[in-house]
């Protein structure tokens, strides 16, 4: 009972975590203007008191699940090409923050921003 | 707001409106506290509400209407259709996941390469999943030095092209309406399929 209670405080403070490194990962990608909570509803990973936006993380079967919500710049490279960077980048930043299996990535191109 | 808070703020909004609606017709003296009250403890609540006179009188109209006013407010903001969630393309799914586009930015799309185009000053596009690819229809307001069929057919190659290259997704038709006038107007229009 005290082992599920831990892993599970720890499972959420992990999600949180993943959810920081990912954005950061996620805005660090040429052609991504910002990570975005979304336009109508609030996308993110909540903890207590806290929340990441932009990026939610779930528990599925046997691994985890990542929602990417974007804003992409126009200039540069195809919007495929961006969203395949974004789930590379998202798959690497999670496992290296401790996620064993990655069973989602899906990105979200919410908005195009002109950058020319 | 989520679920959980929208369904608190209409249960809190329903027993002030309530309580409030039942304070009023009591300290009006349309209705006994018997016949509203469901039991003694509601029946003693309103029975204070009763006899009240002067001043005491004119508070109990006033904060009671007013609740009934802020009550009324809150259940009407929170009971309205909600904004619609914007129409999302699908350009990607595979064992990896989705990725999906808002058609607003493939619209979006579509009038920046429209507006590239030389001789074009303007663009209004709107954009289309159909069974068989993207159909795509394109208003533009031309310089009067633009000829309109060969802007028009130009910007139907760009945006086919642009387009494809972007989502990844067959583009079945781009249909163009030239004008000279701005877009406001809709006078002197022609169109290119």
């Amino acid at each position: 009972m005290t082992s599920d209670v831990t892993k599970s405080r720890r499972s959420q403070v992990d999600s949180l975590g993943v959810a920081r490194a990912v954005r950061a990962a996620v805005e660090a990608v040429p052609n991504v203007a910002h990570v975005s909570a979304g336009r109508f509803a609030r996308i993110g990973t909540y903890g207590r008191s806290t929340v990441v936006h932009g990026v939610a993380i779930s528990q599925v079967e046997a691994g985890v699940k990542v929602d990417v919500h974007i804003v992409a710049s126009s200039a540069g490279k195809s919007l495929l090409e961006l969203a395949e960077s974004v789930r590379h980048v998202t798959r690497e930043t999670a496992i290296a923050n401790g996620v064993e299996t990655v069973r989602e990535i899906n990105v979200i191109i919410e908005d195009l921003r002109d950058e020319e | 707001m989520n679920v959980l808070n929208r369904v608190l703020i209409i249960l809190i909004s329903l027993v002030a409106l309530v309580a409030s609606i039942a304070v009023l017709l009591v300290t009006i003296g349309m209705v006994d506290p018997e016949t509203l009250a469901p039991n003694n403890w509601f029946q003693n609540r309103l029975a204070e509400f009763e006899d009240l006179t002067g001043t005491d009188w004119n508070w109990a109209i006033a904060v009671s209407g007013a609740v009934i006013l802020v009550s009324l407010l809150l259940l009407t903001l929170e009971l309205r259709p909600g904004q619609r969630e914007p129409s999302r393309l699908v350009v990607k799914q595979d064992g990896m996941g989705r990725v999906t586009v808002a058609l607003d930015s493939v619209r979006r799309l579509v009038d920046w390469e429209a507006q590239r185009e030389s001789g074009v000053m303007e663009s209004e596009s709107q954009v289309r999943e159909e069974a068989n690819g993207l159909q795509i229809r394109s208003r533009v307001s031309l310089s009067p030095q633009a000829s309109a069929p060969e802007v028009a057919e130009l910007l139907q190659e760009r945006i086919k092209n642009t387009i494809e290259h972007h989502i990844g997704k067959r583009v079945s038709q781009v249909t163009i309406d030239t004008q000279l006038e701005p877009l406001g107007g809709r006078n002197g229009r022609r169109r290119v399929r």
